[in-house]
C-alpha cells in the first residue's frame, strides 16, 4: 500500500514535472508579436468571415469593424441559422435577433481598465512563456503564431496566428493541460484596409427584436469577498452594486473570470458546467439563516473556479448584495 | 457621409420614421386626431404602411392583453433613436434575471447550449429540499469526460429512469447556468482585447429560431 502510494506520488511528480516544465524564456519577438496583435485588433478597419468550432459544433460568422472619429464599431453576424446580429456602437452592445420589431432594454455590462499594454505582456509573461512558431499561412495570408503556455493549472494554453503585415490574429486556439484543442477561432477570409461600405456598421432594425446592453465602466475595488485571488489574476471590474445580482471580473491579462453572487432562498446543489473551455460553477453558500448563490464562469481550468470559490469569506456577502 | 449621416439607420425602406411613429401612436392612445388622420391616410395608399398598421395592431392587442408584463417592450417610435437615447425610460422589468438572460438570448437568438452539466451529490441531502434532494441522490451523470471535445451536440448526461419533477428542475438548474455563460460571453465582449469575438461561443449553433 505504501508502495503504491509512493508510486503515485512518483507518478504524480512526474506529471506535473511534464504538464507544468519550469517556463523557459520567453521569446522576446513573440512578445513583440503579441503587443501587435494586441493593438492591432482595435485599431484598424477590417472585415472578414470567420469559423468558430467547438468539438463537432462549428458556425460561420462574418464580422465587420470600422473606426469612425476614433471610435471603433464593431458587427458580427451570424450566417448559419438565423441571422443573429451583435454590434457594438459606443457604449452599447446591441443584440439583434429575428421577431416583431421592438426594443428592449438589456443590462448593464461591466468594464474595466486593462493595465496598459506594455504592463500587460509584461504581467502575462508572469504565468504564461510565449514562444514563436514556424510561419505559415491563414485566410491566404503569411501568418506567425506564437503560443502562450500556461505555467501552471490554473489557466489555459492559447494559440494565436498573427498576421505579419498587420499583427491581426488570424486564428486562436484554446488547449487544456494534455494539449487539445477545446476551441479554435479561424478567418476563412479577411480584408484589411479596404473601406466598409457604410451601410454595413448601422443597425438595421427592421424585422429584428433589438436588446440594448449599457458599456458601464466601473472598475473593481477592494470590494470582493475573495480572500485571496490565484495567481495572476487582479480584479477588473463590477456592475453596479444596487443590481438584483452582483458581478465581479477577474483577469490574468488573457482569461476572463465573470463572478457573480445574489441572495437565494435556500440551499440547492452544486451545479458545474462546461462547454469547450468555458466552465461553470454555481453553489449555495450559508451565512446565518442566509444564503447566496455564488456563480463562477470563465475559460479557465475548474480548479481555479473550485479555488476561488474556496477563498470566499462568507461573513462579507450579506454585506455585499446589500450594500 | 458624415458621422452624424452615417450614425441614421435604415429601419423601413418604405416608410418615414414619422409616419411609423404616428402609427404607433395610433395604437398607444397617444396620437393627435390630425395626427391620427394622416397616418391612417398614408397607411390607405401605401401596402408597406398598412402591413405595419396591421402588425402594430397585433402586437398592441397582444401587449394590452399581458398588462405590464412586457414593459420592456417599446413600439412607440424610432428604435434606433431609442437606442442612441441615453435618457429613454423603460419600466422596470420584474422578470428573474436569469430568466431574463435566457429569454434574450435563447429565445430571440434560438441559442441552445451543448452543455454537460453536473450535480454535486456531496452536499447534506437533509438540508435541501425534497425534490432537490432526491436530485443529489441519484447522482445525474456529472461529466465523466476528460475532454470536451469527444461529446456529441446535445448531450446532456442523464440517466433514462428520471422523474418528470428531477427532469424539471434539471432543465432550470440547465437554463440558470446558461445565462450566466451567456452573460459572462457579453463580459468578454466588452473587456477583451478581440472585440466581439468570444460572442462567438454562445452563437455556435444551428438551431432555428423558435
Amino acid at each position: 500500500m505504501k508502495l503504491n502510494g509512493f508510486v503515485g506520488a512518483a507518478l504524480a511528480a512526474l506529471f506535473v514535472s511534464v504538464a507544468y516544465a519550469a517556463p523557459v524564456a520567453t521569446d522576446p519577438m513573440a512578445e513583440k508579436v503579441l503587443a501587435q496583435m494586441s493593438s492591432a485588433f482595435k485599431n484598424r478597419a477590417w472585415s472578414g468571415m470567420m469559423m468558430y468550432t467547438r468539438g463537432e459544433q462549428s458556425v460561420s460568422l462574418q464580422f465587420h469593424q470600422d473606426v469612425v472619429g476614433g471610435k471603433t464599431i464593431e458587427r458580427i453576424e451570424r450566417l448559419s441559422g438565423d441571422p443573429i446580429q451583435v454590434m457594438r456602437r459606443g457604449n452599447w452592445l446591441l443584440g439583434l435577433y429575428p421577431g416583431n420589431e421592438s426594443l428592449r432594454r438589456g443590462h448593464n455590462l461591466p468594464t474595466g481598465s486593462m493595465l496598459a499594454l506594455g504592463q500587460r505582456i509584461q504581467h502575462i509573461k508572469n504565468h504564461y512563456t510565449l514562444e514563436l512558431g514556424a510561419p505559415t499561412r491563414v485566410a491566404g495570408r503569411s501568418a506567425t503564431p506564437i503560443t502562450l503556455r500556461a505555467n501552471d493549472q490554473y489557466r489555459y494554453s492559447r494559440r494565436y496566428w498573427c498576421d505579419n503585415e498587420t499583427g491581426l490574429m488570424l486564428r486562436s486556439q484554446t488547449l487544456n493541460h494534455s494539449g487539445s484543442v477545446l476551441e479554435q477561432f479561424e478567418f476563412v477570409s479577411i480584408e484589411l484596409g479596404a473601406p466598409i461600405d457604410e451601410d454595413t456598421l448601422v443597425v438595421d432594425a427592421q424585422g429584428m427584436q433589438v436588446f440594448r446592453h449599457a458599456l458601464v465602466e466601473n472598475t473593481l475595488t477592494e470590494s470582493t469577498p475573495i480572500i485571496r485571488l490565484p495567481k495572476g489574476f487582479m480584479p477588473l471590474g463590477q456592475g453596479a452594486p444596487d443590481q438584483e445580482i452582483i458581478t465581479h471580473l477577474f483577469s490574468d491579462g488573457v482569461a476572463l473570470v465573470s463572478v457573480f453572487y445574489e441572495q437565494v432562498a435556500g440551499p440547492a446543489p452544486e451545479v458545474t458546467a462546461f462547454q469547450g473551455p468555458t466552465r461553470a460553477l454555481s453553489r449555495v453558500l450559508a451565512q446565518g439563516t442566509d444564503y447566496f448563490k455564488v456563480t463562477l464562469v470563465g475559460e479557465v481550468p475548474e480548479a481555479l473556479l473550485k479555488g476561488l470559490l474556496e477563498q470566499i469569506d462568507t461573513t462579507r456577502l450579506p454585506g455585499l448584495i446589500r450594500g | 457621409m458624415s458621422q452624424d449621416n452615417r450614425d441614421l439607420v435604415r429601419i423601413n425602406t418604405h416608410m418615414t420614421d414619422k409616419i411609423r411613429e404616428s402609427l404607433s401612436a395610433l395604437y398607444d392612445g397617444q396620437a393627435d386626431e390630425l395626427e391620427a388622420r394622416r397616418a391612417l391616410n398614408e397607411a390607405a395608399h401605401d401596402p408597406a404602411l398598412a402591413d405595419q398598421w396591421q402588425r402594430y395592431s397585433m402586437i398592441g392587442d397582444m401587449l394590452r392583453q399581458q398588462g405590464s408584463g412586457q414593459a420592456d417592450i417599446d413600439l412607440s417610435g424610432s428604435i434606433m433613436q431609442k437606442i442612441e437615447n441615453k435618457a429613454v425610460e423603460v419600466q422596470p422589468d420584474t422578470t428573474h434575471w436569469s430568466r431574463k438572460w435566457f429569454a434574450q438570448a435563447a429565445v430571440a437568438a434560438g441559442v441552445a447550449f451543448t452543455l454537460l452539466i453536473g450535480l454535486n451529490a456531496t452536499q447534506d441531502a437533509a438540508t435541501v429540499s425534497p425534490q432537490l434532494a432526491e436530485q443529489t441522490q441519484i447522482q445525474l451523470a456529472p461529466s465523466t469526460a476528460a475532454n470536451p471535445l469527444a461529446l456529441q451536440a446535445s448531450t446532456i448526461a442523464r440517466p433514462a429512469e428520471q422523474s418528470p419533477a428531477v427532469q424539471a428542475i434539471q432543465a432550470q438548474l440547465q437554463k440558470e447556468i446558461q445565462a450566466y455563460m451567456i452573460r459572462h460571453a457579453e463580459h468578454a465582449a466588452a473587456n477583451g482585447q478581440q472585440g466581439l469575438l468570444p460572442l462567438a461561443r454562445v452563437m455556435d449553433n444551428d438551431q432555428e429560431s423558435p
